[in-house]
């Protein structure tokens, strides 16, 4: 019961800081503390080594269907396979240097310089969203749209594949506005708060 | 007998050593129960991870609380990155979330209260009152959180306003 008389000083409050202990003994030995630790670590590093050989197998699937055109294939076609061959190496160059970066994060950095970069990557990727028409939505489309003008000519199927080809793309670009909104936004926005709270 | 590498050895040694000071870190950002858990292993493992910066760091001290402190703030922004990674529920290094203290009921209310008191500063601010709390110096504060000594000094002055302020005012 906290009545008057119990108040606390700074004083009290260091020394009932201080006087916690675990006195709890832990449900596991140190020894399987350590390996689940280290199997956790791995299992973080094993995440993400096959979300990157997840896009290298996804980028090498979508390449190879284009690959016979670029051997036989009218020269527009191949033109066209050349440009989205070009536009999907672009995109996992891009994506990987992103990947790279978050998996770079340091935490033994102190806390103002951890939020700096935080916030330098985060705004790294708003502008990599932001700007995804020029790299990931106009160059394969357009690679596309040369290879269908190559195979088919100036026909109804290529105006309704140029049709379908605009609302995918819309689609896609919306998708990726939608996301620097509702995550990259709120996250700056945090880096941001944090940084006011720890600079005054 | 098995023999432990060198970095086991320091790792262990380490946790052994700061048991207490993480689970208070744990206490003050977690949102419950289950969440300090969550924090606590994360740690761990990011401790571990960021162990071999830690065999050339000078200031110990300010290196755990550096990677402890990060991962605390981070783990709300970057918790679906980890999710997979995250240690799931039957495999909880301890059963109670909360470090039980050796104390009578008086001094678990004293205890409650202070951590009420902090749970009202900012997230920048209960890490500043955490390292005061642990006679922390202006100077290892000040490396933790990368802000000059004297911004400690005012910081703490405000805080300890404050803090003096609610912790008084809640006994009343």
């Amino acid at each position: 019961m906290a009545g008057r008389g119990s108040g606390m000083n700074l004083e009290d409050a260091r020394r009932e800081w201080q006087s916690q202990t675990t006195l709890e003994k832990p449900r596991m030995s140190e020894a399987e503390m350590l390996e689940l630790v280290k199997h956790s670590s791995s299992a973080f590093d094993r995440t993400i080594a096959r979300r990157d050989r997840r896009e290298l197998i996804a980028a090498i699937v979508v390449m190879i269907p284009f690959l016979p055109l670029l051997a036989t294939g009218p020269w527009l076609a191949r033109a066209g396979v050349l440009v989205v061959l070009g536009a999907l190496a672009l995109i996992f160059t891009k994506l990987g240097a992103v990947r790279r970066l978050e998996a770079s994060e340091r935490l033994d950095l102190s806390l103002a310089e951890l939020l700096e970069s935080e916030r330098a990557k985060v705004n790294g990727q708003i502008r990599l969203l932001e700007s995804v028409v020029s790299w990931y939505i106009i160059p394969p489309a357009a690679g596309a749209m040369l290879i269908v003008i190559g195979l088919e000519g100036l026909s109804w199927f290529t105006a309704g594949y140029a049709v379908f080809a605009v609302a995918v793309s819309l689609w896609v670009y919306r998708l990726n506005q939608h996301a620097v909104r509702r995550e990259l936004r709120p996250r700056r926005s945090e880096l941001e708060r944090l940084i006011r709270e720890l600079k005054g | 007998m098995r023999v432990m590498r060198e970095a086991d050895e320091t790792f262990l040694e380490l946790v052994r050593a700061n048991e207490a000071r993480l689970r208070k870190i744990c206490r003050v950002y977690a949102s419950d129960a289950d969440a300090e858990k969550d924090l606590y292993q994360d740690i761990l493992v990011q401790l571990w991870r960021a162990l071999p910066s830690f065999e050339g760091s000078s200031q110990p001290g300010t290196w755990l609380y550096r990677v402890a402190l990060n991962t605390a703030l981070a783990q709300k922004r970057q918790r679906a990155a980890r999710e997979s990674a995250t240690i799931d529920e039957s495999n909880a290094i301890w059963r109670n979330p909360i470090p039980a203290p050796d104390e009578s009921l008086e001094s678990k209310q004293r205890l409650e209260r202070l951590y009420a008191a902090i749970a009202r500063l900012d997230d920048v601010d209960k890490a500043v009152v955490m390292m005061y709390l642990d006679e922390k110096s202006h100077r290892e504060i000040a490396e933790v959180l990368g802000i000059t000594e004297s911004y400690v000094g005012v910081k703490l002055h405000r805080i300890r306003k404050e803090m003096a302020a609610w912790l008084a005012g809640e006994a009343a």
